[in-house]
């Protein structure tokens, strides 16, 4: 495997004086991965993919995609790519066969073969029999899947995907991860970014968590994981009305407690034995004033380690 | 070449679907200029002007020519353009005025007859006309109809004029025979009332003085209101279109969808030279319709096809210059909206898209030579005048220079603001 | 009650935190006016005595006779045209350049062919399509007929002595054409009768044919109220397509509530627009806005009430903002337009001026007229007021039937 991107000590400022929004990040994409950008909103995932498609101009840093530069060589990089926006970036007076068709063209394609590509990316996102309907009569999904459709049609070697599946029903979102999955066996490699820990965990091979415009880790799942070491997760469902903080701080002090970190009405503590620390926790807890409801045993997983590395869960 | 014409097709398609678009390009613009056409009686050949005033006469002179002005405002050669009701009361004339139900009423005095021709003046007593102040007939206005009081009064006038010519016409024959003494002055002057009839009849229906109209349009007296107010209306809406195109680089801009083009291998040129084009074709698109539904359906005349349409290629050019200014410098789609709006209605009240341009003031006229409207408008009315290609050189030319200068400002802004 | 006035007022500063919309409230509006009535101005009012508004008109005199003269100096006098005298080629310079309204010739012979009695031409060029030209052509005309009456009156007159014994010489008939064409004309100044204009006692016109700017600004105001008001559709399009509509139904309040503080707001704004505009035409233009307060006051009310009836109506019909905005501006310019805000109804045919009385604006226009014009009082438009509310009441019953809540 080799890597169709490299990217430098990559780094954006929108304004002078403002602070970073992307601080210097350095990563490599193998061909035939999914890479995800894993990290909350405003972490710097979607300038990254901007100034990686070309629509920002880097601050510093440089970034090659298919051994192109995308400082020198915009317009190459950019027939590599297929991009996927976070918005959906369509002519809703236009119906889906022709959004796909004006697409095409942008990238150069025409004729029979356009018209053929076209019907198949209609099979692929399952809208063939609304093909000629315009797309302001679609529903929300739909035009995710047509958003999706657009970034595909010139069958680029590498997909940028910037959170598709945002705000949609559960199932339109299994059929995007699935249609990502499908992408991905067939050879094609793809750039995810997304603030669900669920979809970069099913989906990637090898992940990169950001935080406040920095990568602050990388690496498979696996490695990630390993990170955390060996723990374990004892998340504690409390009543409502319960102060979570309050808890929290509690079980913290419980020794072989390693952190502890509260969200709304539930509070995490990361732990080398889960079985091992249950009672002593739990008590601490209940002492607290916790009227605890449930308690689930965690594997550690990429929720665990961004809260090892940044103390706070991925969705505050 | 091939992406810009692929987006400046897709937004001339999208712009035709948009039915709010539609309104505002194509049915606004041809139902103004009908409804021009209907208000100033284009239709049905009747000619541009007031017709069917009603107006009252109440005539106090038993004399003839009291009777004759009534009779002749009755006359079917005015049927058309007066409804008159005779009353006897001025009260109940005036009163009619003041309902709005005449525009008009017209009272005689007793003495008209009188004070045309002096009783005495058939005995050759022409003492009567020695110092005679003339009668004053009243003609009570209705204020809000001035233009057909005006009307009646020019025919009171008239009426006044074709007596005076007949009473001039007696005294000047007589007197001049008596004066030369080539015949007695009691038989002439008996005669004198035929012979005022006889020549101020001649007068009435004959003129020595013949004006020769050599207007610059072959063969048109009356002003043509359609001929005017249908390309005047299509520059009106043109602008409207021009600014709305410009707007869609920032509607795109806000959708995604712009810079989803910038992350296909399209350069920065190309995506506006497709934006631009786009604009071009929807505003060439909506003239060629608006000038061929004009010609077809209400018959109005543009002038030869070739430099029509090298007028309208000119025009159009312009108008996308500014739609293309004001999106450069607008920071929403909100304000490009608005300025654009408001823009075209200014350049269509300072050109006079709305009241007739020759009307206005001089400095309004050079004024509004920044305006691609007012260069379009001289433009077509030298071309509706039978005018070629060389007649409208110098409008086709400013039209190109400002398509130049205002395109070269807005890239000047988009660079700036690409820049960031 | 309060919620009505929280909606309304909700509405009013939604609208005017678009700083835009005071461009169309307000700017525009006056822009027009001043714009509408100076063109208006030259068309309608007389000229001013001071200054000599006239036409000027390139004259050509090749004939260079007494009756040549005689007739530059009838013309001079004319109302509407001012007879600059020019060589032939500097004239048609003049003319060209400066895009005049007509450019006489008088040809060479001219005199001689009246005083024979034949008929003389003159050659007028004028620019096509164009109304300066119409009322230059007229004065002209009259000038030549009274040429023309005086020549035919001398031409007569000689006929008649003839007849009675024969002239000795061609020098005599000459001189008995020339003593009567010079009797003529002077009987010709003395007409008999004169035309006097007079006008009800409470009318408001200063001038001959009405205060142009009475007209514009009326018509102005009609027009960019409706905008303001005929723009209630975009409201509730936007309310609706927004999702607010219904969050405003889910609170309790009435339905009613709901479009009595939409309306009401609306109506109020417009209501704000005509006061300023009022206010600005009397100050800054010095539009008279008639006697009567009052009277006024209920003409625009009721033509306010029409207004955003109507655009209540639109808003049930629009489905998309770019309808609504699309119909706002076709309705509130046809609409005032055909009803006579841009020229005055009275030049249009009959059939029209008929047609026409379908629309609010018509009748709009004409109370106004009543009101400014004609200086009528509250009792004088009360029957205008009372047809624009029952179209306030029709297009209001259509719509609230009409109306979608979803």
């Amino acid at each position: 495997m080799s890597a169709i991107v490299q990217v430098q000590q990559l780094a954006k400022r929108y304004m002078p004086g403002d602070v970073l929004a992307v601080k210097g990040v350095s990563f490599e994409i193998q061909e035939g991965e999914i890479f995800s950008l894993l990290g909350p909103n405003g972490a710097g995932k979607t300038t990254t993919i901007s100034m990686l498609s070309g629509l920002l101009a880097p601050t510093g840093g440089e970034a090659a995609i298919g051994g192109r530069s995308i400082l020198r060589e915009p317009l190459a990089v950019k027939s590599i790519i297929g991009v996927v926006p976070q918005e959906i970036a369509l002519y809703d007076a236009l119906s889906a066969r022709e959004n796909l068709l004006f697409w095409g063209r942008m990238h150069g394609m025409s004729g029979k073969p356009l018209q053929a590509r076209v019907d198949e990316v209609l099979e692929q996102i399952g809208l063939r029999d609304r093909a000629g309907d315009r797309i302001r009569t679609y529903s929300g999904g739909m035009k995710r899947r047509v958003n999706i459709g657009v970034g595909l049609l010139h069958r680029p070697r590498l997909v940028f995907m910037d959170e598709p599946t945002v705000g949609i029903d559960p199932q339109s979102r299994r059929n995007i991860l699935d249609m990502v999955k499908e992408l991905n066996r067939q050879g094609m490699t793809v750039l995810y970014t997304t603030h669900y820990m669920e979809e970069a965990q099913e989906l990637s091979d090898r992940v990169g968590i950001m935080d406040h415009g920095e990568l602050i880790a990388l690496g498979t799942q696996r490695e990630l994981t390993q990170m955390v070491g060996e723990h374990e997760a004892l998340r504690l469902h409390l009543n409502e009305g319960d102060s979570a903080d309050k808890v929290a701080e509690a079980v913290a002090t419980v020794p072989g407690v390693l952190q502890a970190s509260a969200t709304d009405h539930q509070v995490v503590a990361t732990v080398a034995e889960a079985d091992e620390m249950l009672a002593a926790v739990i008590t601490r807890a209940s002492e607290a004033g916790a009227r605890i409801r449930t308690v689930d045993i965690e594997e550690p997983n990429l929720e665990t380690v961004f809260l090892h590395l940044t103390g706070r869960a991925l969705r505050d | 070449m091939r992406k810009i014409l692929n987006i400046a097709w897709k937004d001339l398609i999208s712009a035709f679907r948009e039915p709010g678009v539609v309104i505002m390009m194509l049915v606004t613009p041809f139902a103004l200029t009908l409804v021009m056409g209907f208000a100033f009686g284009a239709f049905g050949g009747g000619n541009a002007g007031p017709a069917g005033i009603p107006m009252t006469i109440v005539n106090h002179d038993a004399g003839e020519f009291g009777q004759r002005l009534v009779r002749m405002l009755e006359a079917d050669g005015l049927a058309d353009l007066l409804v008159v009701t005779v009353l006897s009361d001025d009260a109940a004339a005036r009163a009619a005025v003041d309902a709005d139900q005449s525009a008009a009423a017209v009272i005689v005095p007793a003495d008209f007859s009188e004070a045309v021709v002096p009783a005495g003046l058939s005995q050759g007593d022409t003492s009567g006309l020695q110092g005679a102040q003339p009668v004053t007939i009243e003609l009570y206005a209705n204020p809000t109809r001035p233009v057909s009081a005006g009307v009646v009064r020019t025919v009171a006038e008239r009426f006044i004029d074709v007596a005076s010519a007949q009473r001039s016409a007696g005294l000047v024959v007589v007197g001049q025979i008596v004066g030369n003494r080539l015949a007695d002055p009691q038989a002439m002057a008996q005669q004198g009332a035929a012979i005022g009839h006889r020549v101020g009849d001649q007068v009435a229906s004959t003129s020595l003085v013949r004006v020769v109209g050599e207007s610059d349009a072959a063969g048109q007296s009356n002003f043509d209101w359609l001929g005017y107010m249908a390309p005047s209306m299509a520059i009106l809406f043109l602008m409207f279109t021009v600014s709305a195109g410009g707007r869609t680089i920032l509607l795109e801009r806000d959708l995604g969808t712009l810079p989803r083009m910038l992350t296909t291998p399209t350069g920065a040129a190309q995506v506006l030279g497709g934006k631009v084009l786009g604009t071009y074709l929807t505003g060439l698109a909506q003239m060629i319709i608006l000038f061929v539904a004009s010609t077809l359906l209400l018959g109005v005349h543009w002038g030869a096809p070739a430099p029509v349409a090298a007028l309208l290629l000119s025009l159009v050019a312009a108008g996308t210059g500014w739609g293309m200014l004001i999106a450069a410098y607008s920071k929403t789609t909100g304000q490009a909206n608005a300025v654009g709006t408001a823009l075209s209605l200014t350049f269509g009240a300072l050109a006079g898209n709305f009241v007739v341009r020759d009307l206005l003031p001089d400095v309004l006229k050079k004024a509004s030579l920044i305006t691609p409207n007012a260069w379009g408008l001289d433009g077509f009315k030298a071309l509706a005048a039978g005018g070629t290609l060389a007649d409208v050189a110098l409008p086709i030319a400013a039209l190109w220079g400002m398509a130049a200068i205002t395109f070269a400002l807005a890239v000047v802004a988009f660079r700036r603001q690409a820049a960031q | 009650m309060r919620k009505i006035l929280a909606i309304a007022w909700n509405d009013i500063v939604i609208e005017f935190s678009d700083r835009a919309t005071l461009i169309f409230f307000l700017v525009l509006p006056v822009i027009f006016t001043a714009v509408v009535g100076v063109g208006l101005r030259s068309a309608y009012t007389a000229p001013d005595p001071n200054a000599d508004n006239r036409y000027p008109v390139p004259v050509v005199d090749e004939d260079r006779s007494a009756l040549s003269a005689q007739f530059v100096e009838l013309l001079s006098n004319s109302a509407v045209m001012r007879p600059v005298a020019y060589e032939r080629e500097e004239a048609a310079r003049v003319y060209e350049e400066d895009n005049l309204a007509g450019l006489l010739v008088i040809p060479s012979g001219f005199g001689e062919r009246l005083l024979a009695g034949e008929a003389a031409d003159l050659a007028l060029r004028q620019p096509s399509n164009d109304t300066r030209a119409l009322a230059v052509g007229e004065a002209i005309s009259a000038a030549g007929s009274r040429l023309s009456t005086a020549a035919l009156i001398a031409q007569s007159s000689v006929a008649e002595a003839e007849r009675l014994r024969p002239f000795a010489d061609a020098a005599a008939r000459a001189a008995y054409f020339q003593q009567g064409y010079q009797m003529a004309l002077e009987f010709l100044e003395q007409p008999p009768a004169t035309v006097e204009v007079t006008r009800s006692a409470q009318a408001q016109v200063v001038t001959d044919l009405g205060s142009s700017m009475d007209q514009a600004s009326a018509g102005q105001l009609v027009t960019w109220v409706l905008i303001t008001l005929v723009g209630a559709a975009e409201l509730f399009v936007n309310e609706r397509l927004g999702g607010t509509l219904r969050r405003l139904l889910v609170t309790p309040t009435r339905k009613a509530t709901v479009l009595t503080g939409k309306i009401g707001g609306r109506l109020a704004m417009g209501l704000v627009q005509m006061l300023l505009l009022v206010v600005i035409g009397a100050t800054v233009f010095g539009v008279n806005w008639g006697r009567s307060v009052p009277a006024l006051a209920i003409m625009l009310l009721a033509f306010g009430l029409a207004a955003v009836a109507l655009g209540t109506l639109v808003g049930t019909i629009a489905k998309t903002r770019g309808q609504a905005s699309g119909l706002t501006t076709m309705i509130s310019m046809v609409g005032a337009a055909l009803g006579g805000a841009w020229w005055p109804l009275e030049i249009t045919p009959p059939a029209y001026q008929t047609a026409v009385k379908a629309l609010p604006t018509t009748w709009a226009m004409t109370g106004l007229k009543d009101v400014i014009v004609a200086g009528q009082g509250v009792s004088g438009i009360l029957p205008e007021a009372g047809i624009l509310l029952g179209f306030a009441a029709l297009f209001l019953a259509l719509g609230i039937w009409r109306f979608r809540y979803e």
